[in-house]
């Protein structure tokens, strides 16, 4: 599984930044503004003359928590919101869904600017405007399964035994339709991760010194045609990033989704 | 003389005709430039000053990238830097400024000043607006109450605010009278402030229209506007100033980007370009095929701090460790690329009263570090929010990481520009790096408004000194060059003993050019003057 290799392995990359890391990310080194990559400097240096992978360890440590924390934010809302909706239905149904339709209808880059606008710059703030906007799709994937199973007769059977309702949703029910939320949480990093990027770089994400991903793109963005490796680092992170997020959905959904296993093993 | 500088002109045009005919025109221009006498200037020519001393050929259009749109072109109303550059090439000044930052003449022929309160401006005759009604001193004293009326919603009328009274004497010439002594009370006539426009075009259009429909005096005349694609100007044929402008049409474009502008410099999209990116200086003066003008002391930087009381730079010494805590040399280097100058007060190295030899502080962690100790505050902590300016963005991370050096705390806080402008206008910054954008004629014109305590920029920053208003009323009334120059060197003094502004950097003004454009002239303003200009 390519994409577990490649998460896994980022996620190893993050966690040993402090022991990976050359130099310290915010040591400022006038003397070196921009220079290209050397034995000294492996990916050279930014505007403030800081080693650009020590900034890339470091900008990995807080991309992939943003991205993964957003997402973690999101099912922990969405899942709930979503099992109960399904379960219960009618009215409670009817107004949960309308309101997520409403917040799925806007675009989420722009749902997510107004969002962390409001709330105020900074990598917090900008992680929960992300998981607000990713909240409606779990909520709506389990919504779906719920009711295609609420109606199974082992549901049924558990109900007219008596019972509780929490029990019969979390006992019953979530077992069997968590396998989607997964491989969608999976897919999800990736969009966290883009999207966070894409708020820093308008600059409501990450404030400096700190850097992440995004925020590097955005300082480097200006010395394009000067200093092209200062660009190139932190995009091809957050390519390989989103790749790995997307290649671990995918194997995860083959591996969980029971037809497509029975495919496979027929093939 | 008007005769003898007309035939002159002529001489040029007919060298510029003889000169089109040609397949090589850069080989010739330049063989041109030994005929007229002007040797040793090397192939590429950043022409000095007032009357271009080369050949200037007719004709042509310039196309010009700017920073941003002008957005209005009613001199009174305008704001910004492009703003005032395009109305004043549509409007004539009363007043032109010389390259050691005198007054000299434009629509104002000579003046005179009978006593320290009373001004009387002679104005040229037989110069008309390009509606063909006449420029004469009824029209001055139109434009001038224009500003000065509530109702026009002028920004200019702050500069002008000593002024008492305004009156036409005769056809040609106007008397103004003020309220109190003002030694630099002539300089904004420089600017918008002195840009005439037709009062009859102004009753025409109102108020409202006015902006779109600009009528003055000046080198060109307005012919079309797109706003954020394109302005467009055409020559006035009936110009005062015979033989000029040189150019038929002048194309202006916003356009944003730095790395842009550069590339439309570099394709030929464009003659002239605003604001080159400073990470390119250095390697864009080794280019032949493009000419890096560099106008020193057109802006200065400092680090401003808010004195009100519940803010940090309410105490003296922590602004003053300030002083010694940053590195200049290395802020200049990173901010700046190591262009423009490391700078220790507010008065711009482009004017006379600038003292290059003053610099009163050095790099001192020692000494930033005695003075934090005597401010009481223990491990100080301060909010400082950024625009998403590239060279503030740099400077601010460095001076944050000086203040740690030194035990303070600096947190940075990214805003969009409308919420910084809105946050300093409510004086709710505790520290920022705004810096004073732009150069003017007299320090006065600036250094009031940011230390004067009716300064909308001393209010912000809770700033009010006594001593300092007392400095300003005696520099306003002083006319001798010299003793005004002594008293703006202790009003300096008292600006960097106070620290609400720690000065550190002057920048330059940068403008690319193609080798084809001549009779460049680069102002401290940086504002561009269309009317000297040829195209090779």
């Amino acid at each position: 599984m390519a994409g577990a290799l490649i998460v896994g392995l980022l996620l190893l990359v993050a966690l040993l930044a402090p022991v990976l890391s050359p130099y310290p990310p915010d040591a400022i080194n006038y003397r070196h503004l921009l220079s290209p990559p050397s034995t000294e400097h492996l990916l050279g240096t930014d505007d403030l003359g800081r080693d650009i992978l020590s900034r890339l360890l470091y900008g990995a440590q807080l991309s992939l928590s943003a991205g993964i924390s957003a997402v973690i934010l999101s099912v922990l809302v969405g899942v709930p919101v979503g099992l109960v909706a399904g379960y219960a239905g009618g009215m409670t149904d009817e107004l949960v869904m309308r309101v997520f339709d409403s917040i799925i209808a806007l675009p989420p880059l722009v749902l997510a600017l107004t969002i962390s606008a409001v709330l105020g710059p900074g990598l917090v703030n900008a992680t929960i405007a992300i998981a607000i906007v990713a909240v409606p799709t779990y909520a709506r994937l389990i919504r779906g399964q719920v009711l295609s199973i609420k109606n199974n007769d082992y549901i049924l059977a558990a109900r007219s035994v008596g019972v509780s309702s929490r029990a019969v949703l979390f006992r019953h029910i979530l077992p069997n339709v968590i396998s989607p939320i997964i491989v969608q949480a999976a897919l999800g990093v990736g969009f966290a991760i883009i999207l966070e990027s894409s708020l820093s770089f308008i600059g409501l994400g990450a404030q400096p010194p700190t850097s992440t991903w995004g925020s590097m793109v955005q300082t480097s963005f200006q010395y394009l045609e000067l200093a092209p490796w200062f660009v190139i680092a932190p995009s091809v992170a957050i390519f390989v990033a989103v790749l790995g997020a997307n290649l671990l959905g995918e194997g995860l959904r083959n591996f969980l989704d029971p037809n497509q296993k029975k495919a496979a093993q027929k093939t | 003389m008007v005769n003898s500088k007309a035939t002159h002109e002529k001489k040029f045009i007919s060298r510029s005709a003889e000169k089109e005919s040609t397949q090589c025109p850069s080989l010739l221009s330049r063989r041109q430039f030994v005929k007229a006498g002007v040797a040793g200037v090397g192939g590429i020519v950043i022409p000095s000053l007032s009357a271009p001393a080369f050949a200037a050929g007719r004709g042509g259009t310039l196309k010009v990238a700017l920073t941003a749109d002008p957005i209005s072109f009613d001199p009174h109303l305008t704001g910004n830097l492009q703003g005032r550059g395009a109305a004043q090439s549509i409007h004539d000044t009363l007043f032109g400024i010389d390259n050691k930052g005198n007054l000299s003449p434009m629509l104002v022929d000579r003046w005179e000043q009978p006593d320290n309160k009373t001004y009387l401006l002679h104005l040229r005759s037989g110069v008309k607006f390009h509606d063909g009604t006449d420029f004469d001193a009824d029209a001055v004293v139109y434009n001038i109450n224009r500003i000065r009326n509530p109702e026009t919603g002028s920004i200019r009328s702050g500069e002008i605010k000593a002024l008492d009274r305004i009156e036409a004497v005769d056809r040609l010439t106007v008397k103004m009278t003020l309220k109190y002594p003002f030694a630099a009370f002539l300089f904004p006539f420089t600017d918008v402030s002195g840009c005439i426009g037709s009062p009859a075009a102004f009753e025409k259009y109102g108020k409202e229209r006015a902006n779109l429909n600009p009528v003055g005096t000046g080198p060109f005349k307005f012919a079309g506007y797109s706003q954020d694609t394109e302005t467009v100007l055409e020559r006035n044929g009936n110009y005062w100033d015979a033989g000029k402008p040189y150019v038929d049409r002048l194309i202006l474009r916003p356009i944003p980007t730095g790395s842009t502008r550069l590339i439309e410099l570099q394709t030929g999209g464009v003659d002239l370009s605003e604001g080159l990116p400073l990470q390119n200086i250095a390697a864009l003066r080794t280019q032949p095929d493009i000419v890096v003008s560099e106008r020193v002391g057109f802006r200065w930087e400092y680090i401003g701090f808010n004195a009100k009381e519940k803010f940090p730079g309410s105490n003296a010494r922590f602004r003053q460790a300030f002083q010694w805590a940053i590195d200049r040399e290395a802020l200049h280097h990173v901010a700046y690329f190591g262009t423009g100058a490391v700078g220790y007060s507010g008065i711009l190295p482009s004017h006379p009263f600038h003292e290059s030899a003053y610099k009163p502080f050095t790099y001192n962690k020692d000494m930033a570090g005695k003075l934090l100790d005597e401010s009481g505050l223990g491990s100080a902590e301060i909010t400082a929010y950024l625009r998403p300016e590239p060279v503030k963005q740099r400077a601010a991370q460095l001076v944050q990481a000086m203040a740690a050096d030194v035990g303070v705390k600096i947190n940075l806080e990214q805003l969009d520009y409308a919420s910084h402008r809105a946050k300093l206008r409510s004086g709710e910054l505790p520290m920022d790096m705004h810096g004073w954008w732009g150069y003017r004629p007299d320090p006065d014109q600036y250094l009031s408004v940011l230390l004067g305590s009716d300064g909308s920029y001393a209010k912000r920053h809770g700033y009010n000194n006594p001593k300092m208003d007392d400095l300003f009323r005696k520099q306003r009334a002083e006319t001798d060059r010299d003793k005004r120059r002594a008293l703006f060197r202790r009003i300096t003094d008292l600006m960097n003993e106070d620290a609400i502004y720690v000065p550190w950097h002057y920048s330059s003004d940068f403008k690319g050019l193609s080798p084809r454009v001549k009779g460049f002239h680069h102002a401290a303003d940086a504002i561009i003057e269309y009317k000297h200009i040829s195209l090779g």
